[in-house]
């Protein structure tokens, strides 16, 4: 009996015992299942899943015509796992020349502390199937997205129209031109997504939780036309190392739009091995660098004089070669052949002589601040806001302003003196004169395609009339004539009316003198070394602008030489009035613009 | 049917279902796994088809043609004075 007695009282300690066991183990669960559970759930999920991003496709760039400017390609990336790989001599030997790299160093890398390492980023298909090909521990490969350029330029290592697009860094953010000004819409919005990886990194099907689509970028259809630029490219690039000039600009615009259709300008670059070069040579002059245009401006000293009533084309101003103001004496170009000036000259007349000292009086007429409020209205000293980065506004300075004096300041203007531009700006304004009078918005995008398929027109805003219809026919009559009977004959163009005007203006810049400051005790001159800004002999900024066919303009074409080391206004190797004789016959056939004067008309049914 | 024997049916039919759920588990796994290859076949054609685009693209450079036409095909540019634009006389279309 006292056995069974034992034996109840120990199955009944034994019962306890495992239901306080069981019951910590149940409490215990209950505490993690239900109570931690989110908690749990959560450092689980941070070491199995990993939340990626999934990146939108960069849109692509293509010229007028649909020719593909830039795009996007996939590339691999090498890198290595230093602590993995057991003999970095041996491997580097074998790397280094696959991928071009240094021995020594890529060995050093190799042999580093530290975990992982890129070996080279962004490689050619070709390259990398020999790297995969050699099966090396602690070396491996992962896909980068490269923005790519493919429309080679005409000169050696550039690419087409590399100013005008930029590019984009290796942060896929776009630098410098349509790609940076349209940054936002090219790049689109990345997506997310969430999984659960296995052992060896490779994504669980049924893990995968997409948080956000990707939102890919729109692709832009510029105004551009890759054949124009190609023309214009080849034409500037020659005369640029003909007058071994510092830079170069050309420019082609379509006077009622404002599309640019061509932009050149040297130095230029490759866009697709960007980091290779000086990034003074990402910026676009002929938006951003600001120069003293010279006589070009005397058409508009013209306009405004005749907008305001303030002279006629009948009207004579003197020329005796010898305008005084403020202590200043006002000269023309020609002055050593006619030292006493051309006597009495029409505003026609100035133009084609492109006499200084008879644009200065035309500004006079109408007064210094009507001048320089035209000059204002025409767009001069404020942006044009095209829509290519880093633009510059230019400097008009008002004659009764700080740093205005007076009448000097606004007859200097007159002929393009004292003031300074932009190519841009001064293409928009001959486009005013060739439109009837409209200030247009000069644009290189004229829309974009979202991931949809839709096309998106850009619809450019009204221009603005800065000056009456007759008053740009009269100016575009006197600007043909001094094509036809001046002094820049050279511009002509056989068959088609040209209206157009050339300028020479002197580039000023530091300049280190010898300067006579005292004397000493003993009576001696005491001299120093001082830097002015002043303007520096040899340096000249050579333009032409022009609008064809003068009868009916289509296009500006302007064309800037900067700094020809062939200096001169005539011992340049080639003048960019001549140089546009030699476009403009080209850029007209391109187009199909028929000739405006024919020679020898061939009939045909 | 006595009650141990419903609780063998019911354990076997509980076997049963575990089994098949794991066989569909790693059916679904090892489908996963495939689809992930064949996603990663397609970046690779697709990352190819990049490449051809880009180099049709790069083949397409005028800078290119004209140097292969200058080059290779001996050919120039034909001389600017020696383009006539024909003037049409009449913009009827011709009949028959």
């Amino acid at each position: 009996m006292l056995a069974r007695t034992d034996s109840r009282g120990r199955a009944l300690l034994l019962l306890i015992v495992a239901t306080l066991i069981a019951g910590g183990v149940g409490t215990r669960l209950v505490w993690w299942q239900v109570v931690e559970r989110d908690h749990l759930a959560t450092l689980a999920l941070r070491q199995l899943a990993r939340q990626e991003e999934i990146p939108a496709e960069r849109g692509e760039i293509v010229d007028s015509n649909g020719v593909l400017l830039a795009t996007s390609i996939e590339l691999k990336s090498v890198f290595a796992t230093p602590p993995t790989i057991e003999d970095p001599e041996s491997v580097a030997a074998q790397l280094a020349p696959i991928l071009g790299l240094d021995v020594d160093a890529l060995r050093d890398r190799l042999d580093s502390d530290d975990p992982w390492v890129w070996i080279r980023r962004r490689v050619e298909p070709a390259v990398t199937d020999r790297v995969a090909a050699l099966e090396l521990r602690g070396i491996g490969m992962l896909p980068e997205t490269k923005r790519v350029y493919p429309v080679t330029g005409i000169a050696p290592g550039t690419t087409l129209a590399a100013q005008v697009l930029g590019f984009v860094n290796s942060e896929g953010v776009g630098q410098y031109g349509i790609e940076a000004s349209r940054d936002g819409q090219l790049s689109g919005l990345p997506g997310s997504v969430t999984a659960q990886e296995d052992v060896i990194g490779r994504q669980i099907a049924d893990s995968i939780r997409q948080l956000s689509e990707p939102v890919d970028g729109s692709d832009l259809a510029l105004t551009i036309d890759a054949g124009l630029q190609h023309l214009l490219e080849a034409t500037m690039y020659d005369t640029f190392r003909r007058n071994a000039a510092k830079g170069v600009t050309g420019l082609i615009m379509d006077v009622d739009s404002g599309a640019i259709r061509a932009l050149a300008t040297f130095p230029s670059f490759d866009a697709n091995s960007y980091p290779q070069f000086d990034p003074e040579l990402f910026t676009n002059p002929a938006v951003s660098r600001q120069y003293e245009p010279g006589s070009v401006m005397k058409a508009f000293t013209i306009a405004a004089a005749l907008d305001a009533g303030a002279i006629t084309t009948r009207d004579t101003f003197k020329d005796d070669n010898n305008l005084r103001l403020a202590g200043a004496r006002i000269q023309n170009a020609d002055r050593y052949q006619y030292p006493y000036g051309h006597g009495k000259l029409t505003a026609g007349e100035v133009l084609q002589l492109s006499n200084n000292v008879g644009a200065a009086r035309i500004g006079l007429a109408l007064g210094r601040q009507g001048l320089y409020e035209a000059f204002r209205r025409f767009g001069f000293g404020s942006p044009t806001g095209v829509d290519i980065s880093g633009e510059a506004a230019g400097v008009v300075w008002n004659p009764d302003g700080p740093n205005g004096s007076g009448d000097l300041t606004a007859a200097q203007n007159a002929f393009g003196q004292g003031l300074s531009v932009t190519a841009m700006q001064l293409a928009a304004g001959y486009a005013a004169i060739g439109n009837g009078g409209t200030l247009v918005t000069p644009h290189v995008v004229a829309g974009w395609t979202t991931p949809d398929g839709t096309y998106h027109p850009i619809e450019q805003p009204p221009g603005e009339r800065i000056m009456r219809a007759e008053t740009a026919t009269t100016v575009l009559e006197l600007l043909t004539s001094a094509i036809d009977d001046g002094i820049a004959q050279a511009a002509s163009v056989p068959g088609y009316s040209i209206a157009g005007k050339t300028g020479t203006a002197q580039i000023a810049g530091p300049v280190t003198e010898r300067v006579r400051v005292g004397t000493d005790a003993d009576g001696r001159a005491v001299y120093e070394k001082v830097t002015r800004h002043r303007y520096i002999d040899g340096w000249i900024d050579s333009s032409f602008i022009g609008l064809m066919p003068a009868s009916d303009p289509k296009l500006v074409t302007l064309i800037l030489i900067h700094r020809p080391a062939t200096w001169g206004l005539y011992q340049m190797a080639e003048r960019p009035d001549a140089l546009f004789r030699r476009l403009a016959p080209q850029v007209l056939d391109y187009l199909a613009i028929p000739p405006d004067r024919p020679q020898q008309p061939v009939a045909a049914e | 049917m006595t009650g141990a024997g419903g609780l063998l049916i019911a354990i076997i039919a509980a076997a049963l279902l575990a089994l098949f759920y794991l066989s569909q588990s790693g059916h679904v796994a090892a489908t996963g796994y495939e689809i992930n290859a064949l996603q990663s076949r397609v970046a690779d054609l697709r990352a190819d088809q990049q490449q051809l685009i880009y180099r049709i693209a790069e083949a397409r450079s005028p800078a290119v043609i004209e140097r292969a036409a200058r080059g290779r095909l001996q050919l120039q540019p034909l001389p600017v004075e020696s383009v006539t634009f024909a003037e049409t006389r009449s913009t009827e279309p011709r009949t028959r």
